[in-house]
């Protein structure tokens, strides 16, 4: 995969509330800026948006890497918190393990990896229990209209 | 007719025209669902944090309308203000506010069904 188009990396402090979604309202602008096609970049900014969500909520520190290339777009969410011990069943729409008071601000429905799965064309989540998680995953372009 | 207040984006009130609504306190019902063709969904919520706000910006829903009286802290005020969100405060509960929304021709939004 050469030929990049653009990159950048965004750092995510895990429990800030206050500033979850700015990365992804970045990625939104970043994305609007190249005249991406607007349905690609909704499905982008919301399996962003909920991946960027799941650092903040499970873990201390993470970071979204953004990659635009001429067909499609590629987001890695990699973060150093708890891990997903059985991600068979975190892909279950409403198995959560939130906190109550995560879920009275509207997130820990369960709906996250669901959510990201239903707008990524492809999808691969590394969890290792302990020691951090990676999501990647690839939303195409299409007509490469990049 | 909601008696509500509006918070934040005030100026934007005239630019906008709704015509669908969604109602939820589940942030990631609101991004799995909701399809917004022309900015014109409102989301009445029971949530006041921000994020009903960064949710709205993703999702080109350019009014949000916290229901039950519920105090709205200041960083949703001004991350309204500064996105360009109108964010509206009102004592109605979630279902009148729907109620009377509905019965002055505000649709429910539609649903999608997935790319």
């Amino acid at each position: 995969m050469s030929d990049l188009l653009y990159s950048h990396t965004y750092q995510i402090q895990g429990r800030d509330f206050e500033h979850g979604g700015e990365a992804s309202s970045d990625i939104k602008e970043a994305l609007k800026r190249m005249g991406i096609n607007p349905q690609v970049i909704k499905r982008t900014a919301i399996a962003s948006y909920e991946a960027e969500m799941n650092i903040i909520v499970y873990t201390e520190k993470g970071e979204l890497l953004l990659e635009v290339y001429p067909k499609m777009i590629r987001v890695t969410a990699t973060d150093r918190g708890p891990g997903i011990e059985d991600v068979e069943l975190a892909m279950k729409e409403g198995y959560s393990t939130a906190p109550p008071e995560i879920r009275e601000m509207g997130f820990g429905s369960g709906m996250g990896l669901p959510n990201i799965k239903k707008n990524a064309d492809r999808l691969l989540i590394e969890s290792h229990p302990g020691k951090g998680t990676k999501v990647i995953f690839e939303i195409d372009i299409p007509n490469a209209s990049v | 007719m909601i008696n509500g207040k509006v918070l934040s984006g005030e100026s934007l009130l005239d630019e906008v025209e709704i015509k669908r609504g969604f109602a939820a306190d589940l942030l990631s019902d609101v991004l799995a669902l909701v399809e917004v063709e022309n900015r014109d969904v409102v989301l009445i919520t029971g949530i006041t944090n921000p994020q009903i706000v960064r949710t709205a910006v993703l999702m080109d829903i350019p009014m949000v309308i916290v229901a039950r009286g519920k105090r709205v802290p200041w960083e949703t005020i001004t991350l309204g203000e500064e996105k360009g969100v109108i964010v509206v405060s009102t004592e109605l509960i979630v279902f009148v506010t729907c109620g009377l929304l509905y019965k002055a021709g505000i649709e429910g939004a539609r649903i999608t069904r997935g790319p």
